[in-house]
């Protein structure tokens, strides 16, 4: 079970085998969550996100099919959740405080390690839906490009741009 | 260029940047919740334990031998008791003089001669059919009139039975009998409605059905059923994209 592909282990569990389902949900528990809450900035809506994704997976097994790889399926389904989620309430979720003014603690302080990761974490936050997704899915998911443009559903050159401009302003708030 | 820097060349992302992969390293990894976990794992067990291979086992056979054994006890049931049911229809009186008949001049071999002698007869077996059972049977089938004379004399012999226990049986078994095919009808419906939602689950092997439904509600201008059709279609297909006009449709406020 442990050297079977993603693919092996899903098409298993929707033939009933529960085991199969464990081991891959041990392979995407970590990159899914990312996922999640590096879009919404909050655990609670992250979790929930996140167990509707897997909802959906197994309500939707017996549809899986080898020819598409498992990673890109997953994340497509877990897009999808996502753009319902923020079509059902365009307030999504407030920054947290401390990713909405991440240097009010600490005026003039030396960047450290943490500073910097609230930074990031911000800039990520602010940045437009579309962006954030192609990055997230680039990061978390790890899908290649023509991946990310037939989950978000846009052409291979689109998906290139939006991680281009994400990139572009992630660096700027970095400073690098 | 050295071994090192050529490796570190192979494993650059092209598409990300190093530094804004490093500081995504540094956020860490955040995890769910154990008890999402936990929640996530039940379900995906107890859906394949509710569908897949148990369940056209406990639907299979055996559910075919009970339904088709309480078929089977109710038609018997109900042949036995169609003999003794009473105001079945409303004969006449039997005549006076089948009474005076004596016993021996037409005590007849009983038509229930297959029985062997040494095997026991049920009690119930022996028991008169009342006049109304009588009149229904002799007019199905007048040959057996005779032997029903002679069952109806022994019974006259034996002084028989009272008569309330043996009202009382008929209306009993009809009971047991409308309870049993009741509860046959009930396990047939409830069988046919999971069928038929099986079914409607499998009709919905098509997502451009279900797209094309969803733009015939919003054309008419049924925004409650649409969103409930669109609901409908992200539970059939969470992985299919929502085409264009349609997530406008929806995100327009």
């Amino acid at each position: 079970m442990k050297g079977d592909s993603d693919e092996a282990l899903m098409l298993s569990y929707a033939k009933g085998n529960a085991k199969s389902f464990e081991a891959l949900y041990g392979r995407y528990r970590q990159p899914l969550f990312g996922y999640f809450l590096r879009h919404v900035s909050d655990e609670a809506t992250a979790n929930d996100l996140y167990q509707g994704c897997w909802e959906k997976v197994i309500a939707a097994r017996g549809r899986y099919r080898r020819r598409s790889p498992f990673r890109a399926w997953l994340f497509r389904i877990a897009h999808n959740h996502l753009v319902d989620h923020y079509r059902r309430g365009r307030d999504a979720s407030p920054l947290p405080p401390e990713l909405a003014d991440p240097d009010a603690d600490n005026p003039g302080e030396e960047i450290d390690n943490q500073v910097r990761r609230t930074r990031f974490l911000a800039a990520l936050a602010t940045l437009p839906e579309e962006q954030r997704d192609a990055l997230l899915l680039r990061l978390e998911g790890d899908l290649g490009l023509d991946q990310i443009a037939a989950v978000t559903g846009v052409g291979a050159e689109t998906a290139k741009s939006r991680l281009r401009y994400a990139t572009k302003k992630l660096k700027e708030v970095l400073g690098v | 260029m050295s071994p090192t820097s050529r490796k570190h060349e192979k494993n650059r992302d092209p598409l990300v940047p190093d530094e804004v992969r490093a500081a995504w390293r540094e956020a860490g990894a955040p995890e769910p919740a154990e008890l999402v976990d936990r929640a996530v794992l039940n379900r995906a067990r107890a859906a394949v334990e509710s569908s897949t291979p148990g369940r056209p086992w406990s639907f299979g056979w055996p559910h075919t031998v009970t339904t088709a054994a309480v078929l089977v006890l109710g038609v018997t049931l109900l042949l036995q008791l169609r003999d003794q049911a009473p105001g079945v229809s409303q004969p006449p009186p039997p005549a006076p003089a089948s009474r005076t008949v004596p016993a021996d001049a037409v005590r007849t071999p009983p038509a229930r001669d297959s029985v062997s002698a040494d095997e026991p007869v049920p009690d119930r077996m022996l028991r008169a059919p009342t006049p109304e059972a009588e009149a229904v049977r002799d007019e199905i089938d007048p040959a057996a009139s005779a032997a029903g004379i002679s069952r109806r004399q022994d019974v006259i012999e034996q002084d028989a039975a009272p008569a309330a226990p043996a009202e009382q049986q008929p209306a009993q078994g009809t009971r047991l009998l409308e309870e049993a095919l009741l509860k046959n009808e009930i396990e047939i419906e409830s069988a046919d409605v999971e069928h038929r939602a099986r079914r409607s689950q499998s009709e919905e092997t098509d997502p451009e059905r279900l797209l094309a439904e969803i733009r015939r509600l919003l054309d008419a201008g049924e925004f409650e059923d649409a969103r409930e059709a669109l609901a409908r279609f992200r539970l059939a297909f969470p992985d299919h994209p929502l085409p264009e006009d349609l997530a406008t449709a929806f995100d327009a406020p």
